[in-house]
């Protein structure tokens, strides 16, 4: 192979994923999400399981509406999983004396920033695709169908994880410690962003430049959506929003490109500074 | 243009804020052999390195390897290179055996060959076994590593910086002898704070100070312009130092105590008066060793230093 063209290239952004999901494997990373997913997994079937077939087909009459309440908890197996994941990508290169080992190679940084980027999504992809493969099961077990939307929502939840990884990725483009990078972006996504979408709707505003309120799409597939709904708490009213299946994915798009053009933007102009 | 194992530096500089840390650096290098890269701490030395392999881009200026601009293609400039800058730690979980392969994937090495490295050049350093995490490795070990990772696929030139940190003496000598054998067919471009290492293996020696390049010249006529000015002489018994300094008289500056029965004495450097000196010492009680202290690099490297600070 010709080295130094667009195929040499490819293939370092190749190796770097395959030696990317090594480092988390090998971590115990990929071990300690899948367990997390696994718990979170076991909990949900096993009380369905034990309130009984019967009475769950009481509760939710269809395979869409047991999807969607299933599927709810998805967004925060999303935001762990990108925090994990990408919080620490390439931080781990810049605040690190690693840096000095992989950067002295032949290889440009956006193929260092792709590859990592590659080797977290399948990883955190495959671990995301056990709660569905379980739901899915479930529907299967307790009303004999999986509602048609079922792959809709898996496809919105991959794509809003890519959009999730990216943000992650540009975290750990700004924080130099990559301990921090991670926690950082697990706060961010599973504290700052929801309380962010709750308190923005509860002013009657749209929070559609927040990337957790596309999440709501996920559950939100398997019904007609209602894009604005009134809730009267106590002697307020407020409303509460969820995007349109274009609109969620308009936000996700934004998110994914920007987060990680400006990560390889900060990653390229950084250098190796360990602590 | 330059190609075949040469690295051309044109005016380079690196800037941080007010302060150069390199300042307008030139010079040239072709062909095989080592080539010692010499400063003080805070000298430039290791951001000279770190724009020679694009870990840095200059703020002014150009680096050529074999040709190539390594600012415009930094992947093709360092597919034929080996380098060693700071302490590279490869990812603690890896193996000693994936680390390295990492290394010669990036490298487009095949595994049979890096594999086959592993086995010669990697019993060669006495690398640890490859199936130990990096994680778990002394520095010295992890350093050997990282010497083996930077001689894969058999590089045209390879960068060093201080690659001995944190070895220990047996360690060294096998670095020391792994670059004598290198230098043959390669070009080594090296830094180190351990002037005799650098006297015994490398012939030219670039000094750089202050981000300023201070001398580029063969190890041999920096030695033969800058002569050892001090001897340690050891005696059998103990000895005072002011009543061997009244014995030399004129031919010693000044007699250091080393230890009760051990002196260093500083002179002109003259060859008439070493051996005045060694004539007189004997007078002074039985001489059991008479030596050149220090290195004559050693001695070069402090005078110019000197010899700048006092012009500026």
């Amino acid at each position: 192979m010709e080295r130094g063209g667009i195929n040499w290239d490819l293939k370092s952004t190749f190796i770097l994923m395959k030696y990317q999901m090594l480092f988390y494997l090998k971590t115990r990373r990929f071990l300690t999400m899948l367990i997390l997913i696994i718990l979170i997994v076991a909990l949900t079937v096993g009380i369905d399981l034990h309130v009984g077939v019967s009475n769950i087909k009481a509760e939710y009459l269809t395979s869409a509406s047991y999807l969607s309440a299933g599927l709810s908890f998805v967004p925060i197996s999303i935001a762990i999983l990108a925090g994990f994941y990408g919080g620490d990508a390439t931080s781990i290169e810049t605040g690190t004396n690693s840096g000095y080992f992989i950067m002295v190679q032949p290889i440009r940084k956006s193929s260092i920033l792709l590859g990592r980027y590659l080797g977290a999504f399948i990883l955190a992809a495959g671990t995301l695709l056990i709660e569905f493969v379980a739901l899915g099961g479930m529907s299967q077990y307790i009303f004999g169908n999986i509602n048609s939307n079922f792959l809709l929502s898996l496809g919105e939840s991959l794509f809003i994880l890519m959009a999730f990884l990216a943000l992650a990725f540009l975290f750990s483009s700004i924080f130099k410690n990559p301990l921090i990078g991670i926690l950082f972006s697990i706060l961010a996504f599973i504290l700052i962003m929801p309380i962010i979408d709750e308190v923005i709707s509860i002013e009657n505003i749209e929070p559609w430049f927040n990337l957790y309120y596309a999440t709501n799409i996920i559950p939100a597939v398997f019904g007609p959506i209602t894009h604005v709904t009134t809730l009267k708490r106590g002697p307020f009213t407020s409303k509460a929003f969820t995007p349109y299946v274009w609109e969620a994915n308009y936000i996700t798009l934004i998110y994914f490109v920007l987060s990680l053009g400006l990560s390889y933007m900060i990653f390229r102009r950084k250098e190796v500074k360990p602590q | 243009m330059m190609n075949s194992k040469s690295v051309k530096v044109v005016n380079l500089t690196k800037k941080y804020r007010n302060f150069k840390a390199v300042d307008n650096i030139s010079f040239e290098l072709e062909g095989d052999g080592a080539i010692a890269y010499l400063g003080q701490n805070g000298a430039g030395k290791t951001t000279t390195f770190k724009m020679m392999t694009g870990l840095i881009n200059p703020t002014d200026g150009k680096v050529f390897i074999e040709g190539i601009d390594v600012k415009k293609e930094r992947t093709r400039a360092l597919m034929r290179i080996g380098a060693l800058i700071e302490t590279p730690e490869p990812y603690a979980a890896l193996t000693v055996r994936e680390a390295v392969g990492l290394a010669g994937e990036l490298k487009g090495i095949k595994k049979k060959d890096v594999l086959n490295h592993l086995e010669t050049f990697g019993s060669r350093v006495k690398i640890p076994d490859l199936d130990r995490k990096v994680g778990t490795l002394s520095r010295g070990q992890r350093a050997r590593v990282i010497f083996v990772a930077a001689f894969l696929g058999n590089p045209d030139i390879i960068f060093l910086d201080e690659p001995t940190n944190g070895m220990d003496p047996a360690e060294r000598k096998i670095i020391r002898e792994v670059i004598l054998e290198w230098k043959k067919d390669h070009m080594i471009v090296m830094s180190s704070h351990l002037l005799q290492e650098v006297t015994d293996t490398c012939e030219d020696v670039l000094f750089i100070n202050n981000g300023k390049l201070l001398l580029k010249d063969t190890t041999r006529n920096i030695e033969s312009k800058f002569n050892s000015k001090s001897l340690k002489v050891d005696f059998l018994t103990s000895v005072n130092p002011d009543e061997l300094k009244e014995k030399l008289g004129g031919f010693a500056s000044s007699v250091e105590p080393q230890s009760e029965k051990s002196v260093i004495i500083y002179f002109n450097g003259e060859l008439e008066a070493r051996a005045k000196i060694l004539k007189l010492v004997q007078t002074a009680g039985d001489v059991i060793s008479f030596a050149e202290y220090g290195s004559s690099l050693e001695e070069a490297f402090v005078n110019l230093i000197e010899e700048k600070d006092q012009t500026e």
